[in-house]
């Protein structure tokens, strides 16, 4: 953009921070934010052509690889494709510990960024109390299924191994007291003025964005639409035993704050609750690979993810992948309008999208 | 707010959880920090770099600053700039996208300096070889000193990999 007093702030692609790569280019007047560009696809490694010709069983291990942070979204969403196609049902103890992983990769995740979101307004007694609980809840996935990132336990079928019944219990009691720690620091965060003050109508996301744009998860929660994959389209154990969807109205930075704490709060009440009725059984169910074609759709920490398979003579012939922060990434684009670039940092991490699930 | 500022930095909260520091963890950052003294004067500049990875190894580096690891106690920052850096931490397999950027970032970084591979696709490319995206492991682009395999790495192989650094840093 140009004109009179317009001047361009380059940012990227090799940030500040220790985050992904992907270029911003602000158009600014003053200090404020006339316009944003946004280019990604500097981690563009080729993962759909990569998947094409690999066994089903690799395919999870692609799918997981696409964005850290919400592997197991991606590898269940990948799986349920194509459980789909091979007509696989999976076994009632599978599908209740795959509810269990995705509610605590989407606890750890959301805490991460309720983390960075009080770091970037420089409230770092705060930051550090959130990354404690982050920590803890990730260590509890390496206890489980040992990787902190709960990479390999999903399997087609169902997952890769059982995880022992004590174990389970032991890991409640922990995760109960990260519920209880974290609902006396959000409501100590959101009692300091200073913090209101930057949140609140900070990088507003209108709510006749979220059709045109394909919004989903909590950027479009935030913004008043009940919008999740787990109530819209019910798939596992949400469709026995269903969560209901938060919403708040403000479309803020403060809006999605709140809304993400309160998920988590909820995700960790589901897996405590739901731990105590895990039915007893095989977590593998048999299955013979033969061709055709699935999609699948998941709530991934950050929203809607999409999986497409077509399986020709047993092996992958065709894998697409679109994951929530695909569509989201053009609500920062809206969200920044007016604000001033300083705010730039706090609004983006208060989506925090992945740059390496979008360039795939 | 409904505490006063006096209470709230003489009080320890209630519901501060408390944790056992890893005593592994803490002596590799005690002999680290020997070991930067010696070698680096007192501490080491590290900017992270990110060209192909998921995310995940990022997570991994940066909670080497979060409040169970927190390497500033042994002499280690992360920096904004290659400008200002030791050592770059580069990720990922090495895509197209980021291999002008990564050769920017090395030449920016003053001498002496050194370069870590973090992450198994970092070090060897993993599955990623021969797809058309990508350029290859790190070292197919610029030197690497030292590789610190991990699907990521915890921070705690971070760290060991420092130490291992400090030994490739005094043959230099």
């Amino acid at each position: 953009m140009e004109g009179t007093g317009v001047y361009q702030v380059p940012v990227g692609p090799v940030h500040a921070g220790i985050i992904e790569p992907g270029h911003f280019r602000f158009s600014v007047i003053g200090e404020d934010i006339l316009n944003l560009e946004i280019r990604l696809g500097y981690l563009h490694r080729g993962i759909e052509k990569l998947a094409e010709g690999c066994s089903p069983e690799k395919g999870v291990r692609i799918a997981e690889s696409v964005s850290g942070d919400e592997s197991v979204a991606n590898a269940c969403c990948y799986a349920m494709a194509v459980e789909q196609i091979l007509s696989v049902q999976v076994p009632p103890r599978a599908v209740w510990l795959r509810a269990y992983f995705l509610e605590l990769e989407r606890s750890w995740s959301l805490l991460s960024d309720l983390a960075g979101m009080v770091t970037d307004v420089a409230f770092s007694t705060a930051a550090s109390r959130l990354l404690i609980l982050r920590e803890t809840v990730q260590r509890v996935c390496e206890r489980l299924t040992g990787s902190r990132f709960l990479k390999g336990i999903i399997g087609i079928g169902g997952i890769s191994h059982d995880i022992p019944d004590d174990l389970l219990v032991e890991v409640t009691d922990t995760l109960m007291k990260v519920r209880v720690d974290l609902e006396g620091i959000l409501s100590w965060v959101l009692s300091v003025p200073s913090v209101i003050d930057r949140f609140s109508t900070t990088g507003v996301v209108r709510e006749p964005l979220i059709d045109p744009l394909a919004l989903s998860g909590p950027v479009a929660r935030a913004s008043g639409r009940a919008l999740d994959v787990r109530s819209d389209h019910p798939y596992g154990l949400y469709e026995t035993h269903p969560i209901p969807p938060l919403t708040r109205m403000t479309g803020d930075v403060l809006g999605r704050f709140a809304l993400k704490g309160d998920e988590v709060l909820a995700s960790l009440a589901y897996i405590t609750e739901l731990v105590r009725q895990i039915p007893k059984g095989p977590v593998q169910a048999e299955y013979e690979v033969c061709d055709g074609d699935a999609l699948a759709a998941v709530e991934s920490p950050r929203g809607r993810n999409l999986c497409y398979v077509r399986i020709c003579d047993g092996s992958i012939d065709r894998f697409a992948l679109s994951t929530a922060s695909f569509c989201n990434w053009m609500a920062l684009e809206h969200a920044v309008l007016g604000n001033i670039v300083p705010d730039f940092p706090v609004i983006n991490k208060s989506m925090n999208l992945s740059y390496a699930g979008t360039d795939l | 707010m409904n505490m006063n500022i006096l209470s709230f930095l003489l009080k320890k909260p209630k519901d501060l959880q408390a944790y056992t520091p890893d005593s592994a963890f803490e002596s590799a950052g005690v002999m680290l920090k020997a070991e930067i003294d010696r070698v680096f004067g007192h501490s080491i500049a590290i900017r992270e770099v990110d060209c192909g990875s998921d995310n995940a190894a990022e997570i991994e580096l940066a909670n080497l600053s979060a409040p169970h690891y927190d390497v500033e106690r042994f002499g280690i920052t992360f920096v904004a700039s290659p400008r200002h850096a030791d050592i770059l931490a580069v990720t990922g397999v090495v895509t197209h996208g980021m291999k002008e950027a990564l050769i920017k970032t090395y030449e920016a970084t003053p001498e002496p300096k050194f370069v870590i591979a973090v992450g198994d696709d970092a070090c060897t490319g993993g599955m990623y070889i021969g797809t058309y995206a990508v350029v290859g492991p790190v070292d197919a682009v610029i030197p690497v000193d030292l590789k610190i395999p991990g699907n990521p790495p915890t921070p705690a192989a971070i760290l060991e990999g420092l130490l291992t650094l400090m030994n490739v840093a005094k043959k230099r």
